[in-house]
């Protein structure tokens, strides 16, 4: 990812053509940062709404783009934008209640058993476990709502401070902190509610 | 015990996470690059329309405020515009306010 100072100073330049009026110079952008915007967006939201949220965020940034003040680097701002928008994405589905919400299978419930008989993280390199493993993580955040699921996703899982979190979904430091342990309590509340029998 | 097996979950939970946006985020092609230019000029064009519609009436009505306000100070007789205004009206050949600018 280009952002050294040259680049710095190019990418301003280019910025200050776009908001000029050089609408078209807005790809040159778009193109630059596209696989990470999508990158970023894939963590927090469902690959089939990967392509339309990412779509939603360069619009957000090139309406925004005067108010970027090259404090930060460029992507930083690109990243929150991206992460304000999945929060959006969360906020919207969770009001029309579209996700449905399945119970654990069989399946599930072997997963569960095998990784807590398992003592290295080895197991991850099979794919049928990878993919059932994401399962579990939809199951899990399948109830939360939508400010808990994006705070589990950036502090326990991306591992973000809360300072970073809270600043990327312009709420305050303490605010972040209580909600990210209530959600994780909820988390963890769910996730023993539902292991069966014997597995503890 | 039980803290153990929920260390262990969670543990497995993140490690998924990170393997699932490493190897499953789709990539943007041609045609998702003319949907989002085609939204930014939108936008753009947008932006323009609502400037133009602002921009005539706002010009109109500077206009009339400044001929109001022209207009009193020649006819009430006072304040600094009068002279000036003097010069232009009781001035129909242009000479006298042409000096003005010489």
């Amino acid at each position: 990812m280009p952002d050294t100072h040259s680049d710095d100073s190019a990418l301003q330049e280019l910025i200050g053509r776009i908001i000029a009026g050089d609408t078209d110079e807005f790809e040159v952008i778009v193109r630059r940062y596209s696989a990470y915007v999508f990158k970023i967006a894939a963590s927090y939201i469902p690959q089939e709404a990967v392509s339309e949220a990412a779509q939603e965020v360069f619009v957000s940034a090139f309406e925004g783009l005067a108010s970027f003040n090259g404090k930060s680097q460029f992507k930083y701002w690109l990243r929150t934008i991206t992460v304000r928008t999945c929060y959006d994405f969360w906020r919207t589905h969770y009001k029309s209640r579209e996700l449905p919400v399945s119970s654990l299978g069989e399946v599930q419930q072997g997963w569960f058993q095998r990784v807590i008989n398992e003592d290295s993280m080895g197991l991850f390199r099979d794919s049928e476990m990878q993919r059932d493993t994401v399962e579990i993580l939809n199951w899990a955040m399948a109830g939360l709502a939508p400010i808990e699921r994006m705070l589990i996703t950036l502090v326990y899982l991306e591992g973000y401070s809360v300072k970073e979190a809270a600043q990327m979904l312009n709420l305050s430091t303490i605010n972040v902190k209580v909600k990210a342990l209530r959600a994780k309590a909820k988390l963890r509340k769910k996730i023993l509610n539902n292991l069966k029998e014997g597995v503890l | 015990m039980k803290k153990n097996v929920i260390e262990k979950i969670e543990k497995a939970l993140r490690e998924a996470h990170r393997l699932a946006s490493q190897y499953t985020a789709p990539m943007p092609d041609d045609k998702w690059y003319n949907a989002v230019m085609t939204r930014v000029r939108a936008v753009h064009d947008a932006k323009a329309d609502a400037l133009q519609r602002f921009i005539w009436p706002f010009a109109a009505a500077s206009a009339a405020c400044a001929l109001t306000a022209a207009l009193y100070a020649v006819f009430s007789g006072s304040g600094s515009g009068y002279s000036v205004f003097g010069v232009f009206i009781d001035d129909p050949s242009g000479i006298s306010a042409l000096q003005l600018f010489l």
